[in-house]
């Protein structure tokens, strides 16, 4: 094989070792990106914070509670003191818990439906009603039926169903990361070992990290530009303003990847430039 | 001219690499085309679907149609919520709006029709809601052979009371909703003055009297 010859299928080979090494760049990405929100709790943590969730499910059940009230014969704003801020996040954070594996008991809502209860029953002996044996169970009952209610709100829809599936998710992942971050760094040296000058292997890196930040940034940017999380089918507030800081939140989370692709890119740059100016001198 | 195309290369070289990523990725997904776009269905609205919509009023006084038939592309039908008619049983001192659907909202403006249920002069069973310590408080005062008034944004009705019952609220025998004949059947808590929620439910059913028929074969 002539000098020449050699020469374009180094080259032909260098750029092929580049497109699998821009793919195995952004497979490791996307895992770290997908172990770094949806398996994280402390990001949940954080969009439940930044998307006044505690706030929306208080107003929510207060809201719920009000309908109750109409029904069952009490002051509406009687049941805007029974629900305290804290102990919803509180049992958010507990069912979190759940979700992730942590613990598998739903949150309690027994001290809520006893305290709830005494209130009522007070509340109808301040209203001179008799409490009767019948009274004394429509009020058990509507005790009852507000602490479902508030379990309900309190609890992450699906938590115990979707965490069977996180343990499963997190072995794929962390093995996909392994694998692709193995695949990099062979990529990588092969680039380097094969260009007997270095700026071509830094050239070819070049190539790979703009490839890789393209592919982790474009699908995000078509994403977010779509409006599409706007679009997500829950009629519930708390749900709906969680999911939309969610999903935004892990589209964000790839374009803040490809920034730092983008950044290493400008490296390569700088020192691709260092590395031909020695080799026109040299 | 080297420096030229390796300066494009810089450009065009991660562009094509970008599309052949996404061109394995789009070969990868394409088996399971039809269960993404179908769970994209599921889980995206044609519109952000957030901001919950107000309760539409479609009525403001009913037209002077009491007898005859509707053509069914006539009427404007209520949605989920709306604000469609007025009901009245001056017997029992009740007037109240009537809504389509029974949800929070509606029964804490007035009474609901139950959306799994029809609407008058549609032939089957209208199946109404309210509380028991608001616009329903007095519905036991309702007796049979009263009569029970109500004006839709499409035409006037009447119905006689025919019998009471007191049921369970798990009683699913209380109501036929697939009767052929039009009826209307009202219930509400029971008893009517107990504090709390109470596993009872009292049911006012009456038989239509007048009104127009919507023609569903229009």
């Amino acid at each position: 094989m002539s000098d020449r010859n050699k020469s374009k299928s180094r080259k032909i080979i260098t750029l092929c070792l580049a497109f699998f090494l821009s793919l195995s760049m952004a497979l490791s990405a996307f895992a770290l990106a997908v172990q770094n929100t949806v398996l994280n709790p402390n990001y949940l943590r954080n969009q439940l914070s930044s998307s006044h969730y505690y706030d929306n499910v208080t107003t929510e059940a207060e809201e719920k509670f009000s309908s109750y009230a109409s029904a069952s014969g009490f002051d509406s704003d009687f049941f805007k003191t029974v629900i305290n801020i804290n102990d919803v996040q509180l049992k958010v954070n507990e069912s979190l818990s759940v979700l992730y594996g942590e613990s598998d008991a739903d949150p309690a809502v027994s001290d809520f439906q006893n305290i709830l209860y005494d209130k009522l029953v007070q509340n109808v002996k301040d209203r001179k009603i008799a409490l009767t044996a019948s009274t004394n169970n429509s009020v058990k009952l509507l005790a009852k039926t507000c602490a479902d209610t508030y379990l309900q709100y309190v609890s992450i829809p699906y938590a115990k169903e979707i965490s069977q599936y996180f343990p499963k998710l997190r072995k794929i992942l962390i093995l996909l990361q392994v694998v692709s971050l193995i695949l990099t760094v062979v990529f990588a040296l092969l680039i380097f070992l094969i260009n007997h000058w270095k700026h071509r292997a830094v050239r070819a890196y070049i190539y790979a990290t703009g490839g890789t930040a393209l592919m982790l940034s474009v699908l995000p940017i078509l994403f977010l530009l779509s409006g599409y999380s706007g679009r997500i089918a829950l009629l519930s507030r708390s749900l709906y303003e969680l999911a939309v800081s969610y999903i935004n939140g892990i589209a964000y989370l790839f374009l803040e990847e490809a920034l730092f692709f983008a950044a290493v890119l400008i490296l390569f740059i700088f020192l691709y430039r260092y590395l031909l100016k020695r080799a026109k001198e040299g | 001219m080297n420096r030229r195309s390796h300066t494009l290369g810089f450009f065009l070289t991660p562009v094509v690499y970008f599309l052949l990523g996404y061109f394995f990725l789009f070969l990868a997904l394409y088996p399971f085309r039809d269960a993404i776009a179908s769970t994209a269905d599921l889980f995206f609205f044609n519109k952000p679907a957030a901001a919950e919509e107000p309760m539409k009023n479609i009525f403001s006084a009913a037209p002077d149609v009491k007898s005859g038939s509707l053509k069914l592309r006539s009427i404007q039908f209520p949605t989920y919520g709306a604000r469609f008619g007025r009901i009245s049983i001056p017997s029992a001192k009740i007037g109240a709006d009537l809504y389509f659907g029974d949800g929070t909202n509606q029964l804490k403006k007035g009474v609901g029709v139950y959306n799994g249920s029809s609407i008058p002069g549609y032939g089957q069973t209208i199946l109404i809601a309210g509380h028991n310590h608001t616009f329903f408080h007095t519905l036991g005062q309702a007796k049979a052979g009263d009569k029970i008034q109500i004006d839709t944004n499409y035409g006037k009705y009447v119905y006689q009371v025919s019998r009471t019952r007191i049921k369970n609220a798990s009683d699913a025998s209380a109501y036929n909703l697939r009767a052929t004949k039009e009826n209307l059947i009202l219930y509400t808590c029971y008893p009517f003055n107990e504090i709390g929620l109470t596993p009872e439910r009292y049911y006012v059913y009456a038989d239509k009297v007048s009104g127009p028929e919507i023609d569903k074969q229009e």
